[in-house]
């Protein structure tokens, strides 16, 4: 019977990571959105080996062309061939998105879980810093950070990374909340269950769904936001290849020379757009109600 | 509050020479009311102010009352979920709210509780053996296999197949889950439960199903059960002792036959005059004895009998003062001036 029992309970755990990933392949849109996203992240890490040239390679005869078979999407006003800048720039859109999403959420969730679990003068005293910090405009805060920090890459996450924790605080202690009312806490603190155990088995299980959606849809934004800090020139600085920087540079020529400014944007609307559909996927997925 | 501690403390079960599993002694519960930016405390709310009573061993005592006039409240109290503003309550000999750390980990093995609303009292997360199989891994009783085995043996008592321990809470109906609650209850061997509206949520038949169960688990395991409800049907028919609480207080206490049949306290009267009847021999319906009015609010309960605002004989006696807890028969306590 022992032995029956615990091949169950394994073939259990195998069972449920693989209906969540059955539920998600179920729905077009997610797959849809989740292959898209995967080949962008192909691409940034292997940006050397697909990209034709090296992106600050300068081709003095090409200058201003449209796309070619030579330079697929063209050329700019150095000369450099845009595909691979865009390409390169994967690397550095994503690694802004992924990264200062990571840092915003770690501590956000820390500091949301703690206050939305213990409550008390804490939470009055660190909610009330955090309301002051969101009555400012989220890209107007991005912006206030970033020139103080002063532009470039570590900079530019930080500056992100910063303008993201009131908000991600915010959402974890709401999502606490309403698992901490339930009624089974109160029978896990009937049979004298500890905090922790409290937190890891009772609470983190009925958020993280949440809190992964959350994670994606944060990510979709913050991509944007890099984007559109490099473009006013606050962000990554030129030459480095990001996707805001290449609409910087597009600026000049966009009357001309549409095509500078379409091949970015279009990578970077992908990029949010399967973000977003991979999110709405992961969300019902990962609900077990939804289950059949 | 201490005279009327001192008129309450004697346990009065008149029924049973067996020494009492639980004694609540002037339990006192306030809530405070927090309001402003920074949560000032601008009130409390008298959820429970000076309730006292015992409950025998592998008996049944129910708590009734109008919704809000602390039966919960006195339920989670007595068993640390809540902390308590001041009281003692004796378990077997042991005071409950002095206890800490190892002690109260043992302690809580001996006290359960099964809730209303089987639907927030399950974690949708949590496979039903995972449920029920908690306490015994927080207290560290035998090892996996053991645990699974007492799963399976448990979902058979509450009569259900054991293949469900694998199921999650969303694939079960409500009465289903109470049941589950109620493995996840017994999982520690209590000898104490409290069943906190525990068939309230559940239709008709079903409730007598988890009714019947919950009687023969009493007769087989010897366990204790404190009865929360406002179903007085229910309450008549499961327990043997019964309090009845108003706003926050016990105004009367007596044995279920003897309450029922012949209610002291005018409020009690209210409230056994709403059971519905079908009674073909008096040839008509009891006169209904209508409360008029509201429950007074708990942040500021009115002074003397607390029922006085809305009792229909009250006097100017009612109005101020301590009212008396008497004793007009034996195992029968009443908080009431008609009986001083």
């Amino acid at each position: 019977m022992s032995s029956t029992e615990t091949s169950c309970k394994i073939r259990k755990k195998e069972s449920q990571m693989k209906a969540i990933l059955k539920r998600l392949s179920r729905n077009k849109l997610s797959v849809i959105g989740g292959i898209i996203l995967l080949i962008i992240i192909f691409c940034a890490i292997f940006a050397p080996l697909i990209a034709p040239y090296k992106y600050d390679v300068m081709d003095p005869e090409h200058i201003l062309e449209g796309p070619t078979a030579k330079h697929i999407c063209g050329t700019d006003n150095l000369g450099r061939d845009i595909f691979s800048r865009l390409l390169y720039g994967a690397r550095y859109s994503l690694a802004l998105g992924f990264i200062s999403v990571i840092v915003s959420q770690f501590f956000g969730i820390i500091l949301g879980s703690v206050v939305g679990y213990y409550g008390g003068t804490l939470e009055d005293v660190v909610m009330r810093i955090l309301d002051v910090i969101q009555s400012i405009p989220g890209t107007l805060l991005t912006i206030t950070v970033a020139t103080v920090f002063g532009a470039g890459f570590t900079n530019t996450i930080l500056a992100l990374a910063i303008s993201h924790i009131p908000g991600s605080a915010r959402n974890t202690r709401a999502l606490v909340l309403s698992v901490r009312k339930n009624e089974y806490l109160e029978a896990a603190d009937a049979c004298n269950c500890s905090d922790a155990r409290k937190i890891a088995t009772h609470i983190l299980p009925n958020i993280v769904s949440y809190m992964i959606v959350g994670f994606i849809t944060a990510t979709a934004y913050t991509i944007l936001q890099a984007a559109s800090l490099s473009y006013i020139g606050l962000g990554v600085q030129p030459p480095t290849p990001e996707w805001g920087a290449l609409l910087t540079s597009a600026r000049d020529y966009m009357r001309d020379y549409t095509y500078m400014l379409v091949f970015p944007c279009v990578f970077i609307a992908m990029t949010v757009l399967s973000l977003n559909l991979l999110g709405d996927g992961l969300r019902d997925a990962l609900d077990p109600k939804m289950k059949r | 509050m201490s005279a009327e501690a001192d008129t309450i403390a004697a346990p009065s079960s008149g029924t049973m020479q067996q020494q009492p599993l639980i004694t609540v002694r002037d339990l006192v519960k306030y809530f405070p009311i927090r309001k402003g930016v920074f949560s000032q405390q601008v009130g409390q709310v008298h959820a429970v102010d000076g309730v006292s009573f015992t409950v025998m061993p592998a008996s049944t005592y129910a708590l009734v009352g109008e919704s809000g006039c602390g039966k919960t409240t006195t339920g989670r109290t007595m068993l640390r979920l809540i902390e308590p503003t001041s009281g003692s309550v004796l378990f077997d000999g042991q005071d409950v709210f002095s206890l800490h750390g190892q002690a109260l980990r043992t302690a809580r093995r001996d006290m359960q509780i099964i809730f209303q609303d089987p639907y927030s009292s399950l974690n949708p997360r949590m496979s039903v053996r995972d449920i029920i199989a908690e306490g015994l891994r927080v207290h560290n009783i035998g090892s996996r296999t053991e645990q699974d085995d007492r799963v399976a043996e448990l979902l058979k008592t509450v009569g259900l197949a054991g293949e469900y321990a694998f199921r999650y809470p969303h694939e079960f109906s409500g009465g289903q889950r109470q049941r589950i609650g109620i493995a996840r209850a017994l999982a520690l061997a209590p000898k104490f439960i409290v069943c906190d509206e525990a068939v309230s949520a559940l239709d008709v038949s079903i409730q007598a199903q988890v009714i019947n169960l919950l009687q023969e688990l009493q007769q087989t395991r010897n366990i204790a059960y404190l009865f929360i409800s406002h179903d007085l049907s229910v309450v008549r028919h499961i327990s043997h002792r019964v309090g009845v609480m108003y706003l926050g207080q016990l105004v009367e206490e007596a044995d279920t036959d003897a309450l029922f049949e012949n209610p002291l306290h005018p409020y009690t009267k209210a409230l056994l005059s709403a059971i519905p009847q079908i009674d073909s021999d008096s040839g008509g319906i009891k006169k209904r004895q209508a409360l008029t009015g509201d429950v007074p609010r708990a942040d500021r309960p009115p002074a003397g009998c607390r029922f006085h605002p809305r009792c229909p004989v009250a006097c100017d006696k009612c109005r101020s003062g301590i009212i008396p807890v008497c004793t007009p028969e034996s195992g029968r306590r009443v908080q009431c001036v008609l009986y001083a």
